[in-house]
């Protein structure tokens, strides 16, 4: 039985770092960052089999971050699981950082690959589950893309491609806080149905809360058999809320990519539950 | 065996055998790019995409990321080059993924397809991409030299291999990246060459010395890296460069060359390749060469015009 108290206390610490890494780096994409945390808490606290002092251990499930630009709280959630140091995220945004804008596989541990160009993480993660399957191996692979970045056409040639190959050892979430860059997703670019959509393309689809740790442990959990049994990739949406936790982030659209400054953040942090800890 | 697309086949289907991480991936183009030999001997390694490059792409670099495997992808080199050229970039070039991307049609090699397939873009599309070997064979054996060169590379490679028939040369060393081969040292003026265009090349410099000049030959398949020392050796004997590619003279060899003359030797150099123009529809290939100002006899008019232009005596 997972500690959800736990997770949410980790999940908190995450968020109040986050919006602190991006204020003094002065860069960053505070909404998308907040909006994904409990997934990726869940993820790193939880479901994923990895180990932080190897994290080129060759049976670890692989994580694929699709979604790029959200990256602070992804950078977060490694340093704490301990694949790199704390005082790491001090630097970030700094030219000899090794904490990219986005991330970067060949500078971060724990970063699987490489982004920033959206579209083009789950036909990576499509190649990962091929290769897999060709030496045998048992991990699994997760990606995580964003709703806005399902616009990109290569996302769908991936998606083609995953269910043409049965690729049952793939588990996509979408980040679905229905906001992308200059405005809703309805507005901008309509992609619902978002679920049919997976559907037609031949994938077995979930719906999660993406603030609710039990709903989020097990649809994974569901999804991981289900793909065993069907053979089907798994999509799982996930409906969450940009800029989750702060109460004036929340669903606001200039949120995507403003950093919070200082005044904002002390605000921030205040309704999150006081100052940073270690 | 002197079809370059048969030996292309043959030997990728070779590496096939002798090394058995190597996969290849596809885009709905096999029995024309010849992937389809290595896909009869190697189904399980064999992955075939669809008609969706910029996946293949992204896959072959997920591939090569999570697992010790050596996928080629490959397709039409207007197709492979233009395309995904940002997933080349990021997902490939960026991430360092051990993936060779050959590029097959080369030029203006098959004229049936016309413009949209003919590839004379991308040489200068990948070069300028970091991270990325470039290089362009000129004859069979050539073609199998570069093969496992690029399996033995650690990093991203991109092969683009032209059609037709051609005979094979017979140099002294191995292929090396970024090593030039010389094939006529020649005072007068120097034909560099990549790809195809040294079977040109070497019938123009044979005419050239009954007309009294004498004209070096030299071959660079290794485009990226390129031979900068042997480059900037030549220029400091021969009076003018001739540099010839079967792709645009924008970006490619040419300016590659270029590129080295002006900074520390400048002699007259003049490019020759597709004169930034599209290709076009034709019943054989040398049509095309004839028509685009290609062939070994406008590389011998081009030497005379040097000769005029920069005085030989």
């Amino acid at each position: 039985m997972p500690n959800y108290e736990q997770l949410k206390k980790i999940a908190n610490k995450i968020r109040r770092l986050s919006l602190s890494l991006i204020n003094r780096a002065e860069m960053g994409h505070p909404g998308g960052a907040l909006s994904q945390t409990d997934i990726l808490t869940a993820l790193y606290f939880n479901i994923l089999n990895v180990k932080p002092e190897n994290p080129h251990w060759e049976e670890r499930d692989r994580f694929v971050y699709s979604k790029g630009h959200t990256c602070a709280s992804l950078y977060v959630t490694l340093a704490i699981r301990g694949f790199f140091q704390l005082k790491d995220l001090e630097n970030m945004g700094e030219l000899d950082s090794h904490l990219q804008s986005h991330p970067d596989k060949n500078k971060t541990p724990g970063v699987e690959n490489s982004s920033g160009s959206l579209g083009q993480g789950l036909s990576l993660a499509v190649g990962m589950a091929l290769a897999a399957r060709l030496k045998k191996r048992n991990y699994i692979i997760y990606a995580l893309l964003g709703d806005g970045e399902c616009d990109e056409g290569q996302v769908w040639e991936a998606a083609m491609s995953a269910s043409h190959y049965k690729l049952n050892n793939l588990i996509l979430m979408i980040d679905h806080n229905k906001l992308q860059a200059k405005g809703p997703c309805k507005e901008i670019m309509n992609i619902e149905p978002l679920s049919d959509k997976w559907k037609a393309f031949g994938w077995d689809v979930w719906e999660m809360d993406g603030h609710n740790f039990e709903d989020i442990i097990t649809v994974i959990n569901k999804a991981k058999t289900n793909g065993r049994q069907t053979g089907n990739p798994n999509a799982i949406i996930t409906h969450t809320i940009k800029g989750k936790g702060v109460s004036f982030m929340e669903n606001v659209c200039k949120w995507h990519n403003l950093p919070p400054d200082d005044q904002e953040l002390k605000a921030a942090l205040q309704e999150l539950g006081g100052a940073i800890d270690g | 065996m002197a079809d370059l697309r048969h030996a292309f086949g043959e030997y990728l289907k070779e590496m096939g055998k002798k090394y058995s991480n190597v996969v290849v991936l596809d885009a709905d183009l096999n029995t024309s790019t010849r992937t389809s030999y290595f896909m009869e001997q190697f189904p399980d390694r064999f992955f075939q995409m669809g008609l969706a490059e910029q996946n293949m792409m992204g896959v072959a670099a997920g591939m090569s990321l999570a697992e010790d495997v050596i996928p080629f992808a490959v397709t039409f080199a207007t197709f492979a080059s233009k395309r995904p050229c940002d997933q080349i970039s990021v997902s490939i070039g960026y991430q360092k993924a051990n993936v060779k991307i050959v590029g097959t049609y080369a030029g203006l090699s098959v004229g049936k397809g016309g413009a949209t397939h003919q590839a004379i873009m991308d040489i200068a599309i990948m070069r300028a991409i970091p991270n990325i070997n470039v290089v362009s064979p000129g004859w069979s054996l050539e073609i199998k030299e570069v093969l496992e060169a690029s399996i033995k590379h650690q990093g991203p490679v991109y092969i683009r291999v032209e059609a037709g028939d051609y005979p094979n040369l017979k140099t002294d060393e191995e292929f090396k990246w970024g090593k030039g081969r010389v094939f006529r040292k020649g005072d007068d003026c120097t034909i560099i060459t990549t790809g195809t265009m040294i079977h040109r090349a070497l019938e123009a410099a044979t005419q050239l010395e009954e007309n009294g000049i004498e004209a070096g030959v030299i071959h660079f398949s290794s485009i990226e890296p390129i031979d900068e020392q042997l480059i900037k050796e030549v220029a400091s004997y021969t009076k003018g460069i001739i540099t010839i590619e079967n792709h645009g003279i924008y970006g490619g060899l040419g300016d590659a060359v270029s590129q080295i003359i002006t900074k520390t030797s400048p002699i007259p150099v003049i490019r020759m390749g597709i004169n930034r123009s599209f290709g076009l529809t034709a019943k054989e290939g040398e049509e095309l060469y004839k028509n685009y100002n290609l062939t070994a006899n406008d590389i011998v008019i081009n030497a005379m015009h040097l000769k005029k232009f920069r005085s030989f005596e």
